[in-house]
């Protein structure tokens, strides 16, 4: 069967519909690995996916099947349905609660009475697809000379641990926020800021991320943030990424899988450079009348076909750019969400003016000393209320039959998040308490100019300049 | 100035839904009183309406034609409100509780890790007092839909009456149901939420609801560590797979400004060669070393904070039929 070259196939020849629910060609999956490791892959069509010591399978096997199933790799890259889908749940390993002696047990290397050779010479066979991996498991319990002398529970934990070693299973699954997330936070935790999955998700309901609305995102978090927040509109409304650079770096963004036309008709990128000039297009226009007047007075055998391309471009781009803008300037934003390396009250003075009133703003941080001072000045200003700094504190916990507890290791911060609710303050209010908390802050900063300003005064001298400084008690 | 406010047309509230792009409150419309964090209120905008707080009343006519987010005086002058537009986290902070309910930090979690997106279709159950609902209706709308079931009547009919005036009776359906003898619904559900003193009764009941061909989503969420493993052991024996449990906690932090106090320093007196103990004050202090000791920006965490909600249990229910 194997030996039969397997026809080669177009897109067109898989019909997926329910993009959401099926894997079509091309999309990324996330694969989950019996080690409890995962992958992201991009299911090429007549492409091998590559698992690594787990073997491969081909892509067009899995292609148009559903989400979720778990498979096993069987003669070299043949898949087949793995019905024990239960298998590495090792909840119930039964057995007493017991405190049966394992004193006498020794688990080390030389209880096990194959050699490190012959164990990866198994290992190869089965990789092969030569042996099965029921039959390695076996070989290697029937080796292990401790194995009968454990209690029930260490056993069944044995065998748990030799079935996740040997055997090539794998379940692919729709890379979603959460998934990715955790996923980056495993292996290049910087590119996304450390941020981490239950912080993320308070990011989304503080800022009321919901479809039928318009969010602007700015961060520089490879995409996650945003695909996030798109994930949750379900792209039904808009999402302006402000970004740096000549355009938005996304690169987590394909593994969403989100739908191009989707995509497109909901995200607008925009630049910093362009937002905050207030001729964003002078400058492209400018070059455009140039190229344009060039090509008028050029004759035609002498233009260069790059050059009217050019001003193709030229054109396109100051549309879409004057399309964004235009949104930008008919509508305010229903929220306001920050990941990234920028001062946060930047950001926020200079976007403030585009989040409607009663919505609310979110930002980011691994390090809460950068949101003290935006703390504080969120806290000061009258454009904003309910100002909050949290951190975000999670523990997972081993829920194994009689051995509830939580786990000996664990993230140790989730990241810091600030938030506060965009308002209007009418300027002839002037709440009493807030007024005295006022005028004890100018006071206090009056008496220190002051100080500052004398900066070698006597010693002797000092009471006169001390009238508004609390003096510490001596007594 | 009263004409024009009467014009502004009385139109269906959702709680959620955006608001009308000149952004402006009209009649009708729920409002969210709000002082501070810990002193906010809810009340529905009537022509000739008062509200009242403690420190004073604010007329209803004066909140109309004003733009969300503004802020209103008393009469007198001394008191002031911020009049926010609802979102269902303001909505868990002013709704009256009749029982427990869901806070962000776990409602976060929770939507995350069941996938919860617009168009999906959930269960909860029990109900109580509609905090996490009006949640998963936001996450889920326009095209998802909500099947909460609450056993008590009393509780039920009052979490209706709420829905209905949220304007989220066409996301929401709500059932006065015990969820132990089932929901009555069959392969059309992505993810289930059980907030109920005995899930294992509920949890064989929401195999037959999942969706076909996809994992099905479940959270049990339970204060006890009891209930959490009688819940685990009937995941397990109802073979729902990858069962992970959870806590989620935020830590609120406090900024404020910190002054060292400086330590007592000998200076030698040049005119008499007398030793002199000087005392130093803060500002003697501030001429030393100006940047270090004063005015730091510190912050530190609340003395008491909440330290537990409920372990949260999460598993897979995998309802394919090559699998069957
Ligand atoms: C803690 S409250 C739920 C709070 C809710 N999650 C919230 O955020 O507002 C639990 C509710 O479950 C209801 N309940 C308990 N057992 C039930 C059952 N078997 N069927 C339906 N509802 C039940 C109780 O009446 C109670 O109102």
């Amino acid at each position: 069967m194997s030996n039969i070259k397997e026809q080669k196939k177009s897109i067109e020849d898989f019909n997926v519909v329910d993009k959401e629910n099926y894997m079509a060609p091309n999309a990324y999956i996330y694969v989950l690995l019996p080690s409890g490791n995962s992958k992201i892959v991009q299911l090429k069509p007549n492409c091998n996916i590559s698992l690594g010591k787990f073997g491969s399978f081909k892509a067009n096997s899995i292609i148009g099947k559903p989400y979720g199933i778990t498979y096993e790799i069987v003669n070299k890259n043949d898949i087949k349905l793995y019905k024990n889908y239960t298998f590495f749940d090792d909840f119930d390993i039964d057995g007493e609660v017991t405190t049966i002696n394992n004193k006498d047990l020794n688990d080390t290397q030389t209880s096990q009475k194959l050699s490190h050779q012959e164990i990866e010479q198994l290992k190869k066979e089965l990789l092969k697809g030569e042996k099965n991996s029921e039959n390695v498991i076996q070989t290697v319990l029937d080796n292990s000379v401790t194995f009968e002398a454990k209690t029930e529970f260490a056993k069944a934990k044995y065998i748990k641990r030799k079935e996740k070693k040997f055997t090539k299973i794998f379940t692919p699954l729709k890379p979603t926020a959460k998934l990715l997330c955790e996923y980056y936070l495993e292996i290049k935790p910087s590119k996304i800021r450390e941020l981490r999955i239950d912080t993320l998700s308070q990011m989304m309901t503080l800022a009321n991320v919901h479809a039928q609305s318009n969010y602007m995102v700015v961060e520089d978090i490879q995409g996650l943030l945003l695909g996030a927040v798109l994930e949750r509109t379900g792209r039904i409304g808009k999402v302006l990424a402000i970004h740096e650079h000549s355009q938005f770096n996304g690169n987590i963004l394909p593994s969403f899988n989100f739908d191009e036309k989707e995509f497109n008709e909901s995200v607008m990128t925009y630049s910093w450079d362009r937002l905050l000039n207030p001729e964003p297009f002078k400058q492209d226009k400018l070059e455009l009348e140039r190229v344009i007047k060039y090509l008028e007075t050029t004759p035609k055998e002498e233009i260069n076909e790059k050059l009217v391309m050019k001003k193709e471009r030229y054109i396109k781009r100051i549309a879409e750019g004057e399309k964004i803008q235009n949104f930008i300037n008919e509508n305010k934003f229903d929220g306001l969400l920050i990941a990234s390396g920028f001062n946060t009250i930047d950001v926020i003075e200079k976007l403030k003016p585009y989040i409607g009133g009663s919505r609310a703003i979110v930002a980011y941080s691994p390090y809460k000393e950068t949101l003290l001072e935006t703390y504080n000045y969120l806290r000061n200003s009258p454009e904003f209320v309910n100002a909050q700094i949290t951190e975000s504190w999670m523990r997972e916990h081993q829920a194994k039959k009689g051995r509830f507890h939580p786990l000996m290791s664990m993230s140790g911060s989730g990241g810091f998040l600030i938030s506060a609710i965009r308002v209007y303050n009418t300027p002839n209010i002037q709440p009493i308490s807030s007024a005295i908390v006022a005028n004890k802050l100018k006071r206090k900063r009056e008496a220190l100019e002051k100080l500052e300003n004398e900066p070698q005064k006597k010693v002797t001298n000092i009471e006169e300049s001390s009238e508004s400084v609390e003096t510490p008690n001596t007594n | 100035m009263t004409e024009t406010k009467d014009n502004i047309e009385t139109e269906k509230n959702t709680l959620f839904k955006y608001y009308s792009k000149d952004n402006i409150i009209k009649y009708g419309d729920i409002v969210i009183a709000y002082v501070t964090p810990q002193s906010m209120s809810s009340f529905k905008v009537e022509k000739g309406g008062i509200y009242n707080n403690r420190c004073g009343s604010y007329k209803h006519d004066d909140i109309v034609g004003k733009k969300w987010g503004t802020k209103i005086a008393t009469h007198t002058g001394r008191g002031f409100i911020y009049i926010l537009h609802p979102t269902p986290e303001l909505w868990t902070n002013v709704l009256p509780h009749r029982t427990q309910i869901l806070y962000l930090p776990d409602i976060s979690f929770i939507s995350m890790n069941l996938n919860l997106k617009p168009g999906d279709n959930v269960i909860e159950t029990g109900t109580g007092s509609g905090s996490f609902s009006h949640s998963i209706a936001r996450s889920i709308l326009p095209t998802g839909h909500l099947y909460t079931f609450e056993f008590h009547e009393e509780r039920s009919k009052r979490v209706r009456q709420e829905f209905l005036e949220h304007g989220l009776e066409d996301i929401i359906t709500i059932q006065c149901r015990d969820a132990s003898k089932g929901f009555g619904l069959k392969d059309c559900i992505d993810a289930v939420f059980l907030d109920l003193p005995a899930p294992w009764d509920a949890i064989p009941h929401t195999i037959e609801c999942f969706k076909q061909n996809k994992i099905g989503k479940i959270c049990c969420f339970s204060p006890c560590i009891e209930q959490v493993q009688r819940s685990c052991a009937s995941l397990h024996k109802n073979k729902f797979i990858n069962i992970r449990m959870f806590e989620v906690l935020t830590k609120p932090y406090e900024v404020r400004s910190f002054s060292y106090k400086p330590i007592p320093e000998i200076k030698l007196n040049n005119n008499d060669d007398i030793m002199e103990v000087v005392e130093p004050t803060q500002t003697t202090a501030i001429e030393l070393e100006p940047s270090k000791v004063f005015n730091l920006t510190v912050s530190r965490s609340a003395t008491s904070v909440r330290g537990h909600t409920s372990y949260l249990t999460f598993a897979d229910y995998p309802k394919f039929n090559d699998l069957m």
